[in-house]
């Protein structure tokens, strides 16, 4: 009884870990399916808060699922199949070096190719290409975030990989 | 199918052989694949701050927890308040329909069978809804007049005895010691003392000190209904008590003794005081004054 209530969600720091365990995951799970114009950061805190409501019937074990499940479809509801569009951050200092304007205005063209591409994608091809591209997370691990299989992961990585590329070169 | 296999590795970050680096830099679409890889970092999401979500998430649940336990509790009372309220008037309550009127006011009421009931002033008349077609009973405190549909036995019941009825028109007018029906349509039985007593249209019964007198009453109805009281051969304290009852107003008797043997017999209005206590004081030769809130009667000098 005693391991139980340690255990609950309930319980302050149990949460806080989980909240520090998950909330990027989510709120970048959000934000690569659905892009940034829903709020991602907002249904992730609305999901945790709903949580909390409801800590007394969900068992740490279940949280995770809950929590996803919470915000998609707090997303989903917000949905109005609007296209996904991704911000592409501004070029960075790093490029300091005096580049030409020729080079210049064909990398933006560049990225916004590539913008257009990831919005062709699916949403689950785009998670998870993106989840490993740009947030460096192995197969394993984002397999694990979105309860599927490795091979499953694997194979959306790749297709989105191809299909960028189809995009990108007009094929 | 060696280059897709290679590729998802190469795509999860696992060191390579120098063989299979060199196939993927033979391959022509290598090229394209590490710029994409490259660039998909400028479509990064926005970091998140941890610290100050979780903090914020913290004080939102706070605020609905708290807000949820208020309307809990509130909740709580109010279903405790419900039951408490529902079951007393189940048990205690529900089955009594009370209607009163005060000084001044009449008031005319729809019984469930459509018997009509018009209440004098200053009296109360209570029955039960739920059990009304089977048992067609009023309590009457005062005086009304009633229009009874046909149907089973209609009976009011007073503190001195029982009228009752098949359907008809009767006046009953209950007051401290005293009890008058008239009936002036149908038949009324009338129960006093355990004496049945029948009354046919057109005859009146006067129940006053144990004394039982029958006689016949004048028009179709009750002449309050017409906005006046009318009264045969009843103490004249009596009647000044149905005045104080229709005008709300008290009287006061100056030198004057109120005994048994002044008997009033006539009527007074309703609608206009001062005609209406010059009516009574007239034939007893009696003076009056009407003050603001009260009336002084007194012995003529």
């Amino acid at each position: 009884m005693t391991k139980n209530l340690q255990d609950h969600v309930c319980e302050e720091s149990v949460f806080a870990r989980i909240y520090e365990k998950h909330a990027k995951n989510i709120h970048d799970f959000l934000y690569y399916k659905f892009g940034e114009l829903l709020q991602p950061e907002d249904k992730m805190q609305e999901a945790f808060v709903k949580l909390w409501q409801n800590c007394k019937k969900v068992p740490p074990s279940k949280a995770k699922s809950f929590l996803f499940t919470v915000a998609n479809n707090l997303m989903l509801n917000e949905v109005k199949h609007q296209k996904v569009v991704l911000k592409y951050e501004k070029r960075k200092t790093q490029h300091q070096d005096h580049q030409d304007p020729q080079f210049l205005l064909e990398e933006q063209e560049y990225l916004k190719k590539y913008q257009k591409a990831l919005a062709s994608l699916t949403e689950s091809q785009r998670v998870a290409f993106l989840l490993n591209r740009t947030e460096g997370k192995k197969h394993k691990e984002i397999a694990e975030i979105l309860n599927i299989s490795q091979k499953a992961v694997e194979k959306r990585i790749y297709g989105a990989l191809k299909k960028i590329r189809k995009e990108i070169k007009g094929i | 199918m060696k280059e897709e296999e290679i590729i998802k590795k190469w795509l999860d970050n696992e060191t390579l052989s120098g063989e299979e680096l060199q196939f993927l830099q033979e391959n022509k679409a290598f090229k394209d694949y590490q710029k994409i890889a490259e660039n998909a970092t400028y479509f990064k999401a926005p970091q998140i701050d941890i610290h100050n979500g979780l903090k914020s998430v913290v004080e939102k649940t706070r605020e609905k927890k708290s807000k949820k336990v208020w309307i809990n509790q509130l909740t709580r009372i109010a279903a405790i308040l419900v039951i408490a309220i529902g079951s007393y008037f189940l048990f205690f309550h529900s089955t009594q329909t009370q209607i009163d009127t005060l000084a001044n006011v009449t008031k005319q009421i729809s019984l469930p069978d459509d018997s009509e009931v018009i209440l004098n002033a200053g009296s109360s008349i209570s029955y039960n809804k739920d059990t009304w077609t089977g048992n067609r009973e009023v309590h009457l405190d005062g005086e009304a007049f009633f229009e009874v549909a046909k149907g089973k036995k209609f009976t009011v019941i007073t503190s001195l005895g029982e009228v009752s009825v098949l359907g008809t028109q009767f006046n009953v007018r209950q007051r401290d010691n005293s009890i008058y029906v008239d009936c002036y349509e149908g038949l009324v039985e009338v129960k006093i003392n355990n004496k049945r007593i029948k009354l046919p249209a057109g005859n009146s019964i006067a129940f006053r000190n144990e004394q039982l007198n029958e006689y016949e009453n004048t028009g179709n109805s009750s002449t309050w209904l017409q906005g006046k009281s009318t009264f045969k051969s009843v103490p004249l304290r009596e009647v000044f008590k149905e005045f104080e009852r229709q005008y709300d107003i008290k009287i006061q008797t100056k030198n004057l003794t109120l005994n048994q043997d002044k008997l009033f017999t006539g009527s007074f209005t309703h609608k206009n005081i001062e005609t209406a206590i010059k009516s009574i004081t007239l034939p007893f030769g009696l003076d009056y004054s009407i003050q603001e809130d009260e009336i002084i009667v007194s012995a003529r000098e």
